[in-house]
């Protein structure tokens, strides 16, 4: 009679660590799933956070790319500037800026696609690369003031 | 009622067949739950960032829009500068205020207002940006009660 309990008890036990691997499995992937969609959620506030910051700088600076490097240098350590078109900033998988390029994982670049910088019309793009994948970009576009009154003098 | 106390002692878990089971069910049933929230609640963040990414692209793009719509005011400005003989005729043909309204959204619009200027110099631009604002395109209509935040006045 012992034994014939313990044998149940046993065949319970298996069946039920049976079932516990099984919703185990499924709970874990959809824990991993949530943590995925939690990355994808990071990037995309860090994407909107970043274009604003970089867009408002370049029109507060008239389309000037030096100005906008300049501003962000101050504050930041993973900024750089590749020639007078290019500014650069690298992420860590937190999106924080890191001075160490080689511990990047996101780069922000923004790019004045202009070549004639006193061009009355200046366009810029924004682009948001992982591991060299981009996965967002933003054109901005410029207008420079005309002066007046060569016309009349 | 010896037999029904037999019964009763048949079913209880002193024998340890059954405790398994529950417990399986029970660390099941929470896992589940726990995967389902932190899925839901996953999910609901990731369209939230969605839709304020999706906001700001579009305002950029509206902006964009609004910045070359100020580079053909200009240039008509310029022209019709250049073809006026005076003050007042140059008024007359250009007028002395201007606005644009780009939509964002189907419930936001880029609004902008320009004053229509007469360079005095060669320094002095066509126009002056009074206002550049996002305005809402319809009033938002509150249904319930419980809409409103009570206010002190």
């Amino acid at each position: 009679m012992k034994s014939s309990n313990t044998s149940l008890f046993l065949t319970e036990l298996i069946i039920s660590i049976l079932f516990f691997s099984l919703a185990a499995a499924t709970c874990i992937q959809l824990f991993v799933k949530a943590h995925l969609l939690d990355i994808r959620t990071m990037e995309q506030n860090e994407t909107v956070v970043w274009t604003e910051n970089l867009a408002e700088l370049w029109y507060a600076g008239d389309g000037d790319v030096s100005f906008v490097f300049e501003t962000l240098a101050a504050d930041y350590d993973g900024v750089r500037q590749n020639g007078a078109e290019t500014v650069m900033l690298f992420f860590d998988k937190d999106f924080s800026p890191v001075a160490d390029t080689s511990d990047a994982i996101y780069c922000v670049t923004l790019t004045n696609t202009t070549q004639d910088t006193e061009a009355s019309e200046q366009n810029a793009t924004i682009s948001f690369t992982k591991e060299s994948e981009l996965f967002y970009q933003l054109p901005l576009t410029l207008h420079i003031p005309l002066k007046g009154g060569i016309a009349h003098e | 009622m010896n037999e029904s106390k037999k019964r009763f002692s048949g079913l209880s878990f002193s024998n340890g067949v059954g405790s398994s089971s529950l417990l399986v069910i029970f660390v099941i049933l929470c896992l589940i739950s726990f995967a389902t929230l932190s899925i839901v609640s996953a999910n609901a963040d990731l369209k939230l960032s969605a839709k304020v990414l999706n906001r700001t692209t579009a305002y950029y793009e509206a902006n964009n829009e609004a910045q070359q719509s100020l580079s053909g005011l200009d240039n008509t400005l310029s022209a019709l500068y250049a073809a006026s003989a005076d003050e007042e005729a140059y008024f007359q043909s250009a007028g002395h205020s201007k606005s644009f309204v780009i939509p964002i959204t189907e419930q936001q619009s880029l609004e902008i207002r320009v004053t229509i200027l007469y360079p005095a110099s060669v320094q002095e631009p066509f126009y002056r940006v009074d206002s550049w604002q996002v305005t809402v395109n319809e009033t938002i209509l509150f249904e319930e009660e419980e809409d409103f935040l009570p206010l002190f006045q």
